[in-house]
């Protein structure tokens, strides 16, 4: 305990300084702006504005990504409640009530509910990462490569298996995901694989160019058929952004009800904010004494999945932090952000850089009350952003993806690739396949494969190697659990349907 | 006839399967001792990647007029497309003059480009002063005090 307090005051120390708080009300700002932008998510808001961190030192520059993370989900349910759009795609329960509550002229309480909700749910993740950070890094550093094969296939198969109900178009995207991972030399034996005679490709393809691709542009490439859409935002009917002491009293209980659950579902890869917030609204709504109230604009309906996201995306720092993997498309692009500036995230990290571990988790802190008192009192202007046309967003989003990717390694070559998985990912949404497996892969494909022929070498080849790891026995069993549960879950849905189909019928 | 998201993800699925099969086949094996073997891991991907693809293109669907989202189409309004396309060009085209002609000037050139596919030729005053103040600032932001080095192209003087 008294080592955590250490450490953590260490990470004081270092998040404390000028830079870095500046870093922390910048990132705050612009996550907040490209998280409540409808069509910019978290991920690709931190894709594009990896530029940024260029030539930061990688503490500052994991601070900003941080912020821009936390910002990201602040801003997300400002569009939820404003224009009945989520900003991003964990912001969709935020909707219900918080738009009804706009409607009915409470738009400031409701904005102001959703700022403390996600304070408070933020703040005491926070507090949680403190004390299980460390513990989570200790516990991998025991790995070999046999556990850390496992844990990697059961990161992916989570991924893939809770992207609801797309168990195969899922697994399509993994594969296409570790396939590409697979382009270039091979680490182990140095021979050329599928460069099919481009020399650039004989480095691999660099999986920032193919998020960015994937995210943003495939993102811009769906927004060319909103085009005309403006939203009308009316600043003066937002009103005082304040709750009243009786409202505190209504939502305070929730909100630490709904905090510890969805931290903990946000370490488990693949439970991103959409699912803690959608688990945090149906379970409160069962201890409500009037449920009938919800979806009409109930103060409980915004909070409770407030501090659930917010619970859930700090949560999902650990284990992209202290194992390195990471366990959204989110947190594998600041991964991947983090690689390109020399810092290998995992349980080393924790070992070799304390002052960027600590000083990242001192920096969350930090950043949930920057944004509640920065986003309080400017949620109006901020709101008014929202009026952006979509015509002048778009060739803006496009110039900052190809800039940042020109930034990496100063090839124009990654311009074309940037196009092509551009058009990936535009025709991945169109076949409705999920694309955060395809990151996550991209990611850790390289270490699956690794690990999987380390591990088996030492059994020259045989897979009687995993039998003697009782820990990584437990997490194949854990992969192949989500994946019986999630064809469970499909038979039920396709049961239902047939059975709401015939009685139509 | 329309295929449904599930049969056009299998074929593609099948197809990226063998391709990707036959590739492997094509990787040198290593000089140095190595009892695994580059191919190892390639063959297994296409073999999951061949399966799911099967599994897909086989799987019974029925397609109702509730569930007609599950058929596969492109948007049906052919300027999203043209513009997708153009968006391509100019990513394509930006890439070709950036070393030559300087960052300055080909980010002042793609953004007009960009503004162009969005606002259409009527704005042309908009489109042209947009693109010239996105490129301008954007170069004073990285290369004069982020200290970004960028190329400069013909203004390298």
């Amino acid at each position: 305990m008294e080592s955590i307090l250490s450490n953590l005051l260490l990470g004081f120390q270092n998040a404390l300084s000028l830079t870095n708080l500046l870093w922390v009300t910048i990132g705050s700002f612009l996550g907040t702006l490209f998280g409540m932008l409808p069509g910019i998510g978290p991920a690709t808001g931190i894709a594009i504005l990896i530029p940024l961190s260029y030539g930061m030192d990688p503490t500052t520059a994991l601070i900003t990504m941080c912020a821009i993370y936390y910002g990201a989900m602040f801003g997300g349910s400002i569009a939820s409640i404003m224009i009945n759009t989520p900003g991003d795609a964990s912001a969709i329960v935020t909707c219900w009530d918080g738009y009804r509550m706009a409607q009915k002229g409470f738009a400031g309480k409701a904005l102001a509910t959703s700022a403390i909700a996600s304070f408070v749910g933020g703040m005491i993740a926070c507090v949680m990462v403190v004390l299980l950070a460390q513990a989570a890094a200790s516990v991998a550093l025991k790995f070999g490569p046999a556990e850390m094969f496992a844990l990697v296939l059961f990161a992916m198969t989570a991924v893939v298996t809770l992207a609801e109900g797309k168990l195969l178009r899922g697994a399509v995207a993994l594969l296409i995901g570790v396939m590409i991972s697979t382009i270039g030399i091979d680490g182990q034996s140095g021979v050329f694989r599928f460069t099919m005679g481009i020399d650039i490709l004989q480095d691999g393809i660099e999986f920032l160019v193919a998020i960015i691709g994937c995210y943003a542009i495939a993102e811009v490439f769906n927004g060319y058929s909103e085009l005309n859409v403006v939203h009308e935002i009316d600043v003066k009917k937002i009103g005082r952004v304040m709750i009243s002491k009786e409202d505190w009293k209504q939502i305070w209980l929730p909100i630490v009800r709904s905090t510890p659950v969805a931290f903990f579902l946000g370490c488990l890869p693949g439970v991103g904010g959409s699912m803690t917030s959608l688990i945090a609204y149906t379970t409160e709504r069962q201890f409500s004494k009037n449920p009938e109230d919800w979806g009409h604009g109930d103060i409980v309906g915004i909070a409770a999945p407030e501090a659930a996201n917010n619970a859930s995306s700090t949560a999902s720092i650990i284990p992209m932090l202290a194992i390195g993997i990471p366990s959204s498309g989110t947190t594998a692009v600041m991964l991947g952000a983090l690689m390109m500036l020399g810092v290998q995230p995992g349980p080393m990290l924790f070992e070799m850089r304390p002052d960027v571990a600590w000083g990242v988790i001192a920096s969350m802190f930090i950043g949930n009350i920057v944004l509640v008192f920065m986003n309080m009192p400017m949620v109006p202007y901020i709101a008014k952003l929202l009026a952006l046309p979509q015509k002048l967003l778009i060739p803006i989003i496009v110039c900052l993806a190809f800039m940042g990717t020109y930034m990496m390694n100063y090839s124009t070559f990654d311009f074309y690739l940037l196009v092509l998985f551009g058009c990936l990912g535009y025709v991945m949404q169109k076949l409705d396949i999920p694309i955060p497996p395809m990151v996550l892969a991209l990611i850790l494909g390289d270490t699956m494969e690794k690990t999987l022929r380390q591990a088996l070498v030492a059994t020259d080849g045989s897979p009687a190697v995993f039998l003697d790891k009782p820990i990584a026995l437990v997490f194949f069993a854990l992969a192949a659990l989500s994946i019986v549960y999630s064809l469970y879950q499909n038979r039920k849905v396709e049961r239902k349907r047939k059975a709401a189909s015939l009685e139509t019928a | 006839m329309a295929m449904t998201k599930n049969k056009v993800t299998g074929v593609g699925a099948l197809v990226v399967g063998v391709l990707y099969f036959f590739a492997t086949m094509n990787v040198r094996t290593a000089a140095v001792s190595d009892p695994i073997g580059p191919r190892f891991f390639p063959y297994i991907l296409a073999v999951c990647m061949i399966f799911v693809g099967l599994l897909l293109v086989l799987k019974k669907e029925e397609v109702t007029e509730k569930n007609r989202a599950v058929l596969f189409a492109w948007p049906a309004d052919k300027e999203v497309l043209a513009r997708i396309v153009y968006t391509c060009v100019a990513g394509f085209g930006f890439g070709l003059i950036l070393d030559s002609l300087g960052y300055l000037i080909s980010s002042v050139l793609f953004m007009t480009a960009m503004m162009f596919i969005t606002y259409g030729p009527g704005r042309s005053f908009l489109n042209i002063s947009v693109g010239l103040i996105f490129g301008v600032s954007t170069y004073v932001v990285f290369f004069e005090l982020l200290q970004v080095s960028l190329p400069r192209g013909i203004l390298a003087f």
